[in-house]
């Protein structure tokens, strides 16, 4: 990028080519009023009020390139005199209340007005606009609005939602959604981005009114400091000590992995508002309706705030220490009966790093038995397997930051628009501006609408998709012959291999057409930098592993992976801490940083730290634990942020398994159904109330810190482990989460060099890290691979046919997935207003099926597979393709994953999720 | 007698003796435009005339910049007042001629000072200075 030299008020300034005058002025340190403009955003010259004088014109500075050598002057009465008629104008349209103190939203007009020296008299519009608060979290208020399109540019820029745009002409301007009617009923997907970018408080949230009211009501006048505003720094919360305590705390989202940055905003330790940070590594400035606005359930009424104990039957109150005490008495009677192997625990992928660390340990030292898993089970161990199997490390090869900037996107098996929001909204941006997009998902997902091939497999044929993508590459030379000369071995394997699967017979096998196959090849084969992003589309199979290799032959063929040209391929994981809760060695065969339970050398260096033996068998696996406890084998389950009666596959069997189990505790926020069935559940805090750290999908470590207070009665995890190993006589050290991570740092080479200290620092560090002085590790593998022959493994897996097909008595075949507003069981999101958006478990099927069976939208039916039956309504959608039908599993009451069966990924028991037949009737379930 | 367009320049009667060019009616502060002529009698209102000219420029805003899109609105509301407004009238019409996106803006100002010009004494105060 070239720089130029130029010159605003006689200072000499340089700036890269093509930048404007305002960013002109800003780095000569002269600021502008600027209320149409929004870094992120292209700039609309619309407002007129950074105006400026550049070689003797006036000029709106944001939308004036700078030119070698102009002369800008900002300065001078004039100027001043324009740029304040220029906003007491805009000002003069807008009723009183516009500047008054304590209203919600506005602080960016009402700073630029403060420095300006307009007051509050010269807002003296009529108004009677009027208000849209048909939306449960974006409120309009049209007579502030300004007309200066940033919202707008919002939807479409950043967010790429396109929900809303300029209506009327004139002094008639005004925001209104595209579609017409009320905002609730617009296209809005509660992002939350054009409220954090008006600048007049015509757009806000509730959480500002709450704020404002908050504060105003204990006596505080001042500006409502909602969002931008007081941000705290990189470490911890800032206060201001007067009045009422208002906190502003930087932490890590807890919703899915992406790992957004977020400010979490309170008043006297109550959440108002929760804003996307600015400098968020991963989010910059973006969130999604789950994140920034459904945190409601901290408050919810249903909350458990006391241990319960089951006496009698029934659940009952009691005190923490009897129910720590009779957690530890059960505990100490199963092994004794059964040995440590009667004793499981699921950990979480909710939780913190430290808290899967802790609960590891004790689960290793105060037990005795490797029976430690996490729900990545459940979605990404295939990932973890296949990518570990491939390159060496369980983890995605490239930073995002990376992938964004690959010249061609292949997306598989993944709908982030939905499920992961702030990375789908990135890609929607990269696509828009020209990378190439191909997109493998039997349904028409957000992306799927913007591909350049949109390839849609029969669900459970990914394997013999990837082959043929495969032999597409070699056939036509689009492989990197060097990079596999050198880098990769199993080449000749896959060949042999993929001269059985030409185009044409992956289209029998996958119903992708040969023609589709061939383009998207040759998009990923062509492209100078190609990136693979994936999801639960490619790993909850019956061969979900093979899956995850197949697809990462395709990087490895192309030499765009390790390598800088091209960027890998990335799991876009669930769970906001899935990846670390496998990091910190909750799984039965891993220790923390990957040592293998069977690898002498792994358990000698834990067992030293810990000053005890690590067993050396490896654990059993989640379905493995329930079906022990079936067989009388498990005596005590320890169930920690995972509603396993809603989430698990064939539920009512793990019902059954919860019964037959003598001792189940279950930690958790709320009554779920895993917590009705336990014996002992521990009121567990919430991602906002929690310290420690969380690991992302692209491998990030970030913190995690307490912006309020849990409620009197709720424990951390971290502290409810500590109490019950010291219930046992055990003292598992680690007083603090921060200790912790020094602990693990000690055990985990790959994470030898992260500290909650230097995390404080830096905000975000990439693993493998093992080196305090030393960055981490964002792209993988470009010396070597990690593994033994440090070369990057070809698979050549055979395409086996899934667990489950359609037939005459089960014609359809359900994939499940996630739908925008709800997060995985819906414990949290359920008890937020994110309920006005989507009230009800609804499954998708295509017209034509809809047709045939007589349904409508809206029309309650029951879905029936082999295990069980869900209720579920009606809705018709063209996004399916006929013969499938998809819903998610956001409402327990549905019963969803009653359906699914409880066959799992060969390698990694991984259920089948994405493959179930069943078929359809009309009406509710019957008795 | 208005020149150019709805937004032309307006010459009063004893400016009428000028070359029909763009040279010329430059010097007496109107332009070619379309080369329209609208006269009107002397019974009609000099503020319904300029109304008239707030009309046009309220109904043509299309509302992408702030100066034009309030300008033009606030314009109209002094015009129906119709008491000569105060100094930021004036301001008003400086910001409207100096940093609107497009032409359109621009040219509102030129037209009403035109207007005031044209008719003097009757439109005292509406010079906008």
């Amino acid at each position: 990028m070239t720089r130029i030299r130029m010159e605003v008020d006689g200072t000499a300034v340089t700036v890269e080519e093509g930048a404007s005058l305002l960013a002109a002025a800003r780095a000569a340190g002269i600021g502008l009023p600027a209320l149409c403009h929004d870094d992120r955003l292209t700039p609309a010259g619309s407002c007129r009020t950074c105006l400026v004088r550049a070689d003797g014109r006036t000029v709106a500075a944001c939308v004036t390139p700078a030119a070698a050598g102009t002369r800008v002057e900002t300065g001078g009465e004039e100027l001043h005199g324009l740029r304040r008629d220029a906003v007491e104008l805009i000002v003069s349209a807008l009723p009183p209340r516009a500047l008054s103190p304590g209203l919600p939203g506005g602080q960016e007009l009402a700073r630029v007005c403060g420095e300006l020296g307009i007051g509050p008299g010269a807002a003296r519009g009529a108004g009677g606009r009027g208000r849209d608060d048909s939306h449960p979290y974006v409120h309009l208020d049209r007579d502030l609005c300004i007309a200066c399109g940033r919202c707008v540019r919002m939807c479409a820029e950043v967010q790429g939602t396109f929900a809303i745009t300029m209506s009327g002409r004139g002094a008639e301007t005004v925001v209104a959604p595209g579609t017409g009617g009320a905002w609730a009923d617009s296209d809005c997907v509660a992002c939350g981005g054009c409220v954090d970018t008006c600048p007049s408080g015509a757009l806000t949230e509730p959480g500002q009114a709450l704020a404002a009211g908050l504060l105003t009501a204990t006596g505080d006048a001042g500006d409502a400091g909602i969002p931008g505003t007081g941000q705290a720094g990189g470490t911890g919360q800032s206060a201001v000590p007067a009045g009422p305590r208002r906190t502003v705390t930087r932490t890590t989202c807890g919703y899915c992995g992406v790992g957004c940055a977020l400010d979490v905003h309170a008043v006297d330790g109550r959440v108002t508002v929760v804003s996307p940070a600015p400098d968020g590594p991963v989010n910059r400035g973006h969130a999604c309706a789950k994140g920034r606005f459904a945190h409601g359930f901290l408050t919810s009424p249903e909350r458990i705030v006391r241990p319960l104990l089951r006496r009698g039957g029934r659940l009952e109150p009691a005190g923490w220490d009897e129910a720590v005490e009779h957690v530890a008495r059960g505990l100490r009677e199963a092994v004794r009966g059964g040995g440590p192997d009667s004793v499981a625990a699921i950990s979480s992928a909710r939780a913190t790093n430290e808290e899967n660390y802790l609960l590891q340990k004790f689960m290793r030292v105060a037990i005795g038995t490797n029976n430690v898993d996490n729900c990545s089970r459940l979605c990404h161990a295939p990932s973890a397997a296949g990518l570990t199997a491939s390159f060496g490390l369980p983890g995605g090869t490239d930073s995002f930051d990376d992938v964004e900037r690959a010249d061609c996107l292949l997306v598989v098996g993944a709908n982030p628009v939905e499920a992961h929001p702030v990375v789908g909204a990135r890609l929607l941006q990269r696509a828009l501006r020209g990378a190439r997009l191909v997109v493998a998902d039997p349904r028409r997902v957000g992306l799927a609408r913007h591909a350049d091939v949109h390839l849609r497999p029969r669900p459970g044929t990914n394997v013999a998709l990837f082959h043929g993508l495969a032999h597409v590459l070699v056939a036509e030379g689009l492989v990197d012959g060097d990079f596999l000369r050198h880098r990769a071995s199993g080449v000749e394997e896959l060949t042999a291999l993929l001269a059985d699967h030409p185009p044409d017979r992956v289209e029998g096998i996958t119903g992708v057409p040969a023609g589709d196959v061939v383009r998207a090849a040759r998009l990923y084969g062509t492209a100078e930098r190609p990136a693979i992003l994936y999801g639960l589309g490619v790993t909850e199979h019956l061969h979900g592993t093979d899956g995850v290799r197949s697809l990462a032959n395709l990087a490895i063929l192309r030499g765009a992976v390790g390598t800088g040209r091209g960027f890998g391929i990335s799991p876009l994981r669930g769970q906001n801490n899935v990846q670390g809760a496998s990091d910190m060695g909750a799984l039965p065969d891993a220790l923390p940083g990957s040592g293998r339970i069977a690898d002498p050398a792994a358990r000698r260096r834990a067992g030293r730290v810990w000053g005890a033996e690590v067993p050396d068998r490896p654990g059993l696996r989640i379905p493995q634990m329930f079906a022990a406890a079936r067989e009388g084998r498990l005596r005590a389950l320890w169930v920690v942020g995972e509603d396993v009666c809603a989430t698990d596959p064939d539920s009512s069997r793990v019902a059954e398994a919860l019964d037959a189990c003598p001792l189940v505790v279950c930690s958790e926020l709320f009554l779920s159904e895993t917590a009705r069935r336990a014996d002992v559940v521990l009121p567990a805090a919430a991602w906002p109330e929690k310290d420690g750290t969380f690991v992302n999908f692209d491998r990030r470590f970030q913190r995690v810190r307490p912006a309020v207070a849990a409620p009197p009665g709720v424990r951390s995890d971290f502290d409810a482990v500590h109490a019950v190993a010291a219930a046992l006589g055990t003292d598992l050290g680690c007083p603090s989460p921060a200790a912790a991570l020094d602990e693990c740092a000690r055990v985990a080479p790959l994470f030898a060099g992260i500290s909650h200290g230097r995390l404080d620092r830096e905000g975000a560090v990439h693993w493998p890290c093992p080196d305090p002085g030393r960055p981490g590790t964002a792209a993988l593998y470009r010396e070597r691979f990690a593994t033994p022959d440090g070369l990057a493994r070809l698979a050549a897996p055979p395409y086996l046919p899934p667990g489950e097909e359609p037939d005459d008595e089960y014609p359809l075949l359900l994939v499940t997935g996630r739908r925008w507003p709800h997060y995985n069981s819906g414990s949290m999101t359920r008890r937020t207003d994110n309920l006005r958006i989507e009230d009800a478990e609804r499954l998708d099927l295509h017209p034509d099926d809809a047709a045939r069976l007589g349904l409508r939208d809206g029309d309650p039916l029951t879905v029936e597979s082999r295990r069980g039956r869900a209720a579920l309504t009606a809705r018709t959608s063209g996004d399916v393709p006929p013969g499938q039908v998809f819903c998610a599993f956001h409402f327990p009451s549905g019963g969803v994953n009653n359906l699914v069966s409880d066959r799992g990924d060969t390698v990694t028991s991984c259920p089948e999720y994405k493959v179930v037949a069943v078929r359809l009737r009309p009406g509710r379930p019957g008795p | 007698m208005q020149v150019g367009g709805p937004l032309g320049g307006f010459l009063a009667a004893d400016d009428l003796d000028v070359p029909l060019s763009e040279r010329a009616l430059a010097a007496r502060g109107a332009a070619m435009g379309h080369a329209g002529l609208v006269a009107f009698d002397r019974d009609v209102e000099p503020l319904r005339v300029l109304r008239h000219v707030w009309e046009f420029a309220d109904a043509e805003s299309c509302g992408a910049c702030s100066p034009c899109r309030v300008g033009s609105r606030r314009g109209l509301e002094h015009a129906a007042a119709g008491t000569p407004p105060g100094p930021e009238y004036g301001r008003m019409l400086r910001l409207m001629a100096g940093a609107s996106l497009c032409a359109f803006g621009r040219r509102v100002p030129d037209a009403v000072r035109s207007l005031a010009r044209a008719y003097g004494d009757r439109l005292a105060g509406w010079e906008g200075r």
